[in-house]
This record gives structure tokens, C-alpha cells and sequence, in this order.
């Protein structure tokens, strides 16, 4: 389940050990993948960052409890999720005290995509999406993004949730089933 | 197959997981049976969706940032460890400080209520007997005469 290089295993190593240097050479490794992965998943570049910058801190002082039996950025997507769903959390019930309607981000900049009305309507299905996962319970979300966004393998999985590959199996099926429910009006009226 | 079983069958599937046999099996019943084709479709649509979730790409790097945070963090890490080394010093000096005050207090507090020995020993060699402290002072002090002062004391 190995997947660090040797190089990186010392570079592990050396950041279990507090040295700041190779820690930066990991997040200069790192930093542009969990970025995109964070995009993708909260739909913000202003929350990836957010999220990233809190992973990244957290990183540094957890590091030492890495213990090798996952690739190092299946590890950061878990502590990077954990964190994306706290914030998240505090977002909304600061929200809802203040009584503002959560509009959600725009993106900062316009993306490539062909046309404006192609890429709005994208953009309205990428968001029904989202909100979709988030209407999962925070465990059916960690797999289905570790799954579909990361890539993560079962085995990956279960080593970063700490339970069987058999529960990772179950929860899959059952947050897929819950996203089809939830989904099944937005491919109906969209003919995806 | 039937139904039920083919439902987690799908799952695997759309992860690559399964083994031939079962995937034939699988390709059999999705044949036959309309409404786990129907599921089967509705799921890889969904899973399409999810790989095509478009990344924004204008987030800007958070490493200048992860610096200063890992600095304040550094330092305030510091400033708590100067604190525990603070009282890993003073602990043991004010535990030690504590037991003897405490010690002081109850050795006195026994002093006051016990009579002292050589009290005890008196008592016993005048066989009398033993009298409460504070009892009454006339059995000891003789009672002066009325209006008489005592000439005893020395008047300047
Ligand atoms: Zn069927």
C-alpha cells in the first residue's frame, strides 16, 4: 500500500522530526494538488484556500502520526475533508445567527469553457452536485470524495477512517443509492 | 442473481472491482432486468458528474500564509513550553511547602486537644482525678473573703 518513493519517505521522515525545510519542499510537492482537489470539492477557490492553509498547519504538527500505510496525500485529503466540513459547519450556524441566506462563491476568474450559456448551466449542475455530497452524512461524503475526487483506492480508504474495508464497501453503496435519490430530478430536467 | 443481490454488485462495478464471473453474471441480469439497467445507467451518470466537477483553478498558493501561521504556532509553542518548565520547578517546591504546613497544622491542633504527658503523670502520682481543662477554678483557687483585698499583692 506503499506509495511513497524512497526520496519522499525521508522527506516524511524528516518533517515527523519538525524540519521546517523539507516540510516546505512537501507542501511545494502537494500544495497544487490539494488545492485543485479542495476546489473541486467545496466549489470555492476562496474556501480551498481556507481549507488548504488550515490542512497544511495541521499537517506540520501531525505529521509525526503518519504512519505509512496510505499514499501521504490520501492522508492530507482526510484531514483536509475533516477540516473543509468543520468550517463549513461553522459557516453555516454563523449564518444562520446572523440570518444571511448561504449564496455559496462565485468563481474569481471565468473558466475555459466553450460558451456563457454552456458554462452557466455547468456551473448550475456543478453546484447542484455539491450540494448533493453535502446532504450525505459526513462519512458518506468522506467516501464518495476520497472515491471519485481523490481516487483513493478501498484499502486507502479504510486505512485513513480506521474501519474494514467491508464498511468502506457498504457506505459506498449506501451514499451512492442516497446521491441517485437526491440526483434523480437534476438528470431528469436536465437530460444529462 | 436477482435484484437485491445485483444492487452492492453495481457499487463494485462502477469502481472496476469486480471478478470476471461476477461481472458476467452482473451483464446477465442487467440484460434481463430493466430496472437495474435503469439504476445501472443512473448511476454511471452520476458518477460522471462527479468526475467532471470543474476545479475553479484560481486558488493561489497558501505556503506564505502556512509560514506565518507555523511561526506564531512555533512561538506560542515556545511560550507554553517556558511555562510547563516554569511549573515542573515550582510544583515539587510548593507540593513540599504544602505537606509541612499541612503537617505543622495538624501536630498542633493535636498538641491543643491531648494533655500533655507529664500532666498525665502527675495526675496519676496524686491519684487524683482527671479533670477536664477549663473546669471549675474554685476547687483550685481558694475563694477570697468578701471585701477584703489581698494583701499579698504588692501595691506601687
Ligand atoms: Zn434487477
Amino acid at each position: 500500500m506503499l506509495e511513497a518513493g524512497p526520496d519522499e519517505h525521508t522527506l516524511i521522515e524528516r518533517v515527523q522530526h519538525g524540519d521546517a525545510e523539507a516540510f516546505e519542499i512537501l507542501v511545494q510537492t502537494y500544495e497544487p494538488r490539494l488545492l485543485a482537489f479542495l476546489a473541486k470539492t467545496t466549489g470555492s477557490p476562496d474556501m480551498a484556500e481556507e481549507v488548504a492553509q488550515e490542512t497544511l498547519v495541521k499537517l506540520f504538527f501531525k505529521a509525526h502520526t503518519f504512519r505509512f500505510r496510505c499514499s501521504l496525500f490520501t492522508w492530507i485529503c482526510e484531514i483536509a475533508l475533516h477540516t473543509f466540513f468543520d468550517l463549513r459547519k461553522q459557516r453555516r450556524r454563523w449564518l444562520k445567527k446572523h440570518q444571511v441566506a448561504d449564496l455559496g462563491e462565485p468563481c474569481r476568474a471565468p473558466d475555459h469553457s466553450p460558451g456563457p450559456a454552456e458554462k452557466a448551466e455547468r456551473f448550475e449542475v456543478d453546484e447542484i452536485v455539491r450540494s448533493a455530497i453535502a446532504q450525505l452524512s459526513p462519512d458518506h461524503q468522506m467516501v464518495i470524495l476520497l472515491r471519485e475526487i481523490q481516487g483513493a483506492s478501498y484499502d486507502e480508504i479504510a486505512t485513513v477512517m480506521n474501519c474494514s474495508v467491508g464498511t468502506i464497501e457498504s457506505r459506498l453503496f449506501r451514499a451512492r443509492q442516497k446521491l441517485r435519490t437526491i440526483l434523480t430530478p437534476l438528470l431528469e430536467s436536465h437530460e444529462l | 442473481m436477482n435484484c437485491k443481490t445485483c444492487q452492492p454488485l453495481l457499487s463494485r462495478s462502477l469502481d472496476g472491482l469486480l471478478v470476471e464471473a461476477e461481472q458476467s453474471d452482473l451483464e446477465n441480469h442487467l440484460e434481463a432486468c430493466p430496472a437495474c439497467r435503469k439504476e445501472w445507467e443512473t448511476q454511471k451518470k452520476i458518477q460522471h458528474l462527479l468526475h467532471s466537477l470543474r476545479d475553479p483553478m484560481t486558488a493561489r498558493s497558501v505556503l506564505p500564509a502556512v509560514r506565518l501561521r507555523l511561526g506564531d504556532e512555533e512561538a506560542r509553542r515556545l511560550w507554553y513550553d517556558d511555562l510547563e518548565r516554569l511549573a515542573r520547578r515550582f510544583v515539587p517546591v510548593a507540593a513540599v511547602l504544602f505537606l509541612a504546613l499541612s503537617a505543622f497544622a495538624l501536630f498542633s491542633t493535636w498538641n491543643r486537644l491531648s494533655r500533655a504527658p507529664e500532666i498525665e503523670w502527675l495526675v496519676a502520682q496524686n491519684g487524683l482525678e482527671a479533670v477536664e481543662p477549663y473546669s471549675d477554678l474554685s476547687e483550685i483557687v481558694p475563694e477570697e473573703p468578701d471585701g477584703v483585698p489581698d494583701s499579698s499583692i504588692p501595691i506601687h
